[in-house]
């Protein structure tokens, strides 16, 4: 049996319920996986893993030690959600005093122990596939459980939710409804899900990076505020889910 | 009109893993048994399916071997992308691939007999090359001198080292060796494989010249050969693109108007020349 | 183009309730299912047609570069679907195989309905004949779907849209050839109707609609004569030298970086062409533990286009944008010998960078 364990840091658990949700209506293969460590669920063997799922971003070194003991134990790491991979929302705090973020949240700051900036697991351990999404979608996970079983790993096909969008033959929001929309610079995987209730997508897969540069992205935020996008929208990818991403493209 | 059957034009004929051999690190050869016939000619290709997992085309690297009912083919494949590591990886004698194919147009051996053949392989292109060896091995009589001139970065990253001494035996072969980098006990050329072409002692006009390997030195190999009086007719190149049905349907192999995998992979250079030479085509 | 000499026996007038009647003739009395333009939830988008309530009578798209509305009026040109919906669809499921190769099915594509697809627009039927000649009998999906149509219902149009460069591209806005009949709204109620093949004489013949009269005819034919110069006046070259240039210049990378600096490479484009026909092949387990293969649409903007294991042979997004343009302009006609662009303006209409690909071809000749 595979054992398979599921971390988690700094994060929301909407990744863990995700994949819970997702492993319990695929009931196959609850039978081939032994799910050994899973605090959610009181599973907490500690020996080895031969697949470790992270949820979360390292918030501080107590979290740093902790993920890197677990990497020591795992045979394949897989880097779960936006957090795990980017950092995720919490790296709204990034560039801020910490000090005050603190203030603002907390009514004891002081008893608060995280370091200024979120960090992305890969900053702490080596990664070796990454699943990202706020949350991920259920069916990714599953989908890498399947392929690891027969002794490989999914393709990552680097598209925008526009694809997913087009090809679920939903209509345009923003050129069609005028709605500002992340989709054309997001990564795909979630099955362009806000769109299909006429909303906008608002990036929380992360930026895509791949060919994007800066012109081109702050040509297209240009086009956002245009549309009446409030720069918080616009914060919230380049700041938040799409943080290291957004470094990444803008370094030019 | 006759509408195409699903079944044929896309099922994977099951292959077993009859012997593996290590080529250099992470390349593999895979001997793969398949019941019935599976009829090439050097330079197609075939699409690997690792089930569940997915498709990689990969260029036939032998002749086939037919015994009873049952048809022996031979794969080298490189480890570079998630279909072929999860190939070298986990294939192991027994194993079950899934083929489908042969797809593409291969090398034009068949009309270039009575004529002198250059070879020019960098590094896991001489894979498509091999069966051409082969062939002329067993068609000696056929075609005038060969050159075969292959390069590798390393000597440990050339294929099929075992049987380059054999190469050299066969009467009016010539094989010249490069290795990129300078490695100790070496004793050929060390630089590129396009410096070889300079040591081709033919008459070109009756000569006519198989190139494959990475992109850029397929270019200069062009150059080379066209300054040393090739006809551009007589230089044929085997591209690589991607490619994901290999019948002409998905539209992803394309450079220029050609679709690789149904007008190639191997092209005069006559053909490509107007694309060749253009970034990203 | 045009015919000089009137005909008006060629030409029947109806109102709007005659497409009632024809889409209940096709249906009833030929035992005939419509695939066409879908009004539906304040959207047109791709589906069955069971009655004129489901055809988009009442709208009309007012489009701009990277703008799409559909608001009152009786001029509906397209939206973002088109007939590739139906023919090639954007998932296809291939092949279902167990893991030693042993059992392999296969959805069943092979339709036995007969479909009739209805109110298609020019550039639409023209997108057709490009997808027959380019991927025609050797997609099977495709195959199969293309021969379950047993007769084309065209809608011309008479005032095409601000995107519509169809005229130019020689695929519109009216009609001529591999249509059954073809229908023309002269206003908001009045219809005129032609035949293009004995079947579309036939059920024409069954509408009971009175010959048109020659002032009908005539109006008929000076709406499409200002039509056609509309979608015409496009291009700075001839088409011969457009295509000579674009394929003089596909070395100029900074020319190319120029035209393609507004482009995020969504692949907004490829979709909704009409004649983009790239797949994705994606390889997945199911829960019966077979695998299963499967092709979802692609295009050449996305970055995943020309990625290979350890490589990409398309990395810039520049050489992708510039083999959309080169593909539609040069490529085709070196393939199927017709252009691969039919002038809808869909690429525009629908990008969200509002990149308008006449301007871009005018760049780019003219750069």
């Amino acid at each position: 049996m595979i054992r398979v364990a599921f971390l988690k840091l700094t994060s929301c658990s909407g990744c863990l319920n995700q994949s819970l949700v997702a492993l319990l209506s695929n009931e196959e293969l609850l039978g081939k996986f032994e799910f050994a460590y899973f605090t959610e669920l009181g599973l907490l063997t500690e020996d080895y893993f031969d697949i470790l799922f992270v949820e979360g971003s390292v918030s501080n070194s107590k979290q740093e030690k902790e993920l890197r003991e677990f990497r020591k134990k795992s045979k394949t790491l897989v880097a779960l959600g936006t957090c795990a991979v980017q950092g995720g929302i919490q790296s709204l705090r990034s560039g801020e005093d910490v000090e005050e973020v603190k203030k603002t949240v907390y009514p004891f700051p002081d008893k608060i122990d995280i370091y200024s900036d979120p960090k992305p697991i890969s900053d702490v351990v080596k990664v070796d596939f990454a699943i990202t999404g706020c949350p991920i979608n259920g069916d990714a996970v599953v989908n890498f459980l399947r392929k690891y079983d027969v002794g490989g790993l999914p393709l990552i096909l680097p598209e925008s939710v526009c694809c997913e969008c087009k090809r679920n033959g939903l209509t345009c929001v923003m050129v069609a409804q005028g709605t500002p929309c992340l989709g054309p610079v997001t990564v795909s995987g979630c099955g362009a899900l806000c769109p299909s209730f006429q909303r906008g997508c608002y990036g929380c897969y992360g930026l895509r990076t791949w060919d994007l540069d800066k012109t081109r992205l702050e040509k297209f935020f240009d086009k956002l505020l245009k549309l009446g996008a409030p720069e918080s929208m616009i914060q919230v990818i380049a700041r938040g889910y799409g943080y290291r991403s957004y470094k990444y493209v803008r370094r030019g | 009109m006759q509408v195409v059957n699903l079944i044929e034009v896309l099922k994977s004929k099951k292959a077993i893993v009859v012997r593996t051999i290590d080529e250099a690190p992470g390349v593999k050869t895979f001997a793969l048994k398949l019941s019935g016939e599976y009829d090439i000619k050097p330079g197609q290709f075939s699409m690997l399916y690792y089930w569940g997992i997915g498709e990689a085309p990969i260029s036939l690297a032998n002749l086939p071997l037919k015994t009873g009912s049952s048809t022996i083919i031979e794969h080298t494949v490189r480890s570079t992308g998630v279909v072929t590591n999860t190939i070298v990886e986990n294939a192991r004698i027994g194993s079950v691939l899934g083929v489908r194919g042969p797809y593409g147009k291969g090398w034009p051996l068949e009309k270039h007999e009575n004529m002198n053949i250059v070879i020019v392989a960098g590094g896991i292109g001489l894979a498509p090359l091999r069966p051409v060896i082969k062939y002329i091995e067993k068609n000696r009589e056929k075609y005038k001198d060969v050159y075969l001139l292959y390069g590798a970065r390393t000597p440990a990253d050339m294929l099929y080292k075992y049987e380059h001494e054999s190469y050299s035996r066969m009467p009016g072969v010539k094989v010249l060796l490069s290795s990129d980098v300078r490695v100790e006990g070496w004793s050929h050329h060390v630089g590129f494989v396009t410096d070889l072409v300079k040591y081709v002692d033919v008459r070109t006009e009756e000569t006519v010249a198989y190139v494959c390997g990475p992109e850029v030195m397929m270019r200069v190999a062009v150059k080379k050969l066209l300054d040393k009086g090739f006809r551009k007719d007589n230089i044929f190149l085997s591209l690589e693109r991607r490619m994901r049905c290999g019948v002409g349907i998905c539209g992803t192999c394309q450079f220029g108007h050609y679709f690789v995998c149904r007008d190639g992979p191997v092209f005069s250079y006559s053909e490509i020349e107007d694309y060749l030479w253009i970034e990203g085509v | 183009m045009i015919n000089v000499s009137i005909r008006t026996d060629l030409y029947y007038v109806g109102n709007i309730y005659d497409l009632d009647k024809l889409i209940r003739i096709l249906r009833e009395t030929y035992g005939r299912r419509l695939q066409g333009y879908k009004y539906y939830g304040g959207k047109v988008t791709w589906g069955e047609i069971n009655g004129i309530s489901d055809l988009p009578l009442s709208v009309e798209d007012y489009v701009e570069p990277g703008l799409y509305r559909l608001r009152e009026g009786y001029r509906f040109r397209h939206s973002s679907v088109s007939p590739k919906l139906f023919l090639l669809p954007s998932k296809q499921i291939y092949i279902v195989e167990s893991n030693d190769f042993s059992q392999a099915k296969v959805l069943d594509y092979n339709v036995s309905i007969q479909y009739v697809l209805f109110g298609i627009k020019p550039c639409d039927l023209n997108a057709i004949n490009v997808l027959d000649r380019m991927i025609g009998e050797k997609n099977p999906v495709y195959a199969h779907r293309r021969r379950s149509i047993s007769a084309i219902i065209v809608e011309e149009c008479l005032e095409p849209n601000n995107n519509c460069f169809c005229g130019v591209m020689n695929s519109g806005p009216f009609v001529e050839k591999d249509f059954d009949i073809a229908y023309a709204r002269l206003d908001d109620k009045r219809v005129i109707f032609k035949y293009g093949s004995s079947f579309g004489r036939d059920v024409l013949s069954k509408l009971e609609l009175r010959i048109a009269g020659e002032k009908e005819v005539y109006e008929y034919l000076e709406k499409t004569k200002l039509a056609r110069e509309r979608t015409s006046a496009v291009f700075k070259k001839s088409m011969k030298e457009i295509q000579e240039s674009l394929m003089n210049k596909a070395r100029d990378k900074e020319l190319w970086l120029k035209i393609s600096e507004n482009c995020v490479g969504c692949g907004n484009c490829n979709f909704v062409c009409p004649t983009c026909f790239c797949l994705e092949f994606d390889y997945s387990i199911n829960g019966e533990d077979q695998g299963v293969k499967i092709a979802n649409w692609t295009g050449c903007l996305l970055y995943s286009y020309g990625q290979v294991a350890g490589g990409h042979f398309r990395p810039e997004l520049y050489t992708r944008y510039r083999h959309f343009i080169l593909h539609k302009f040069v490529f085709y006609p070196r393939q199927i010998e017709r252009l691969g662009c039919v002038g809808c303006g869909r690429c525009i209409t629908w990008c969200p960078m509002s990149i308008d690909l006449r301007e871009c071809v005018n760049n780019a000749i003219s750069g």
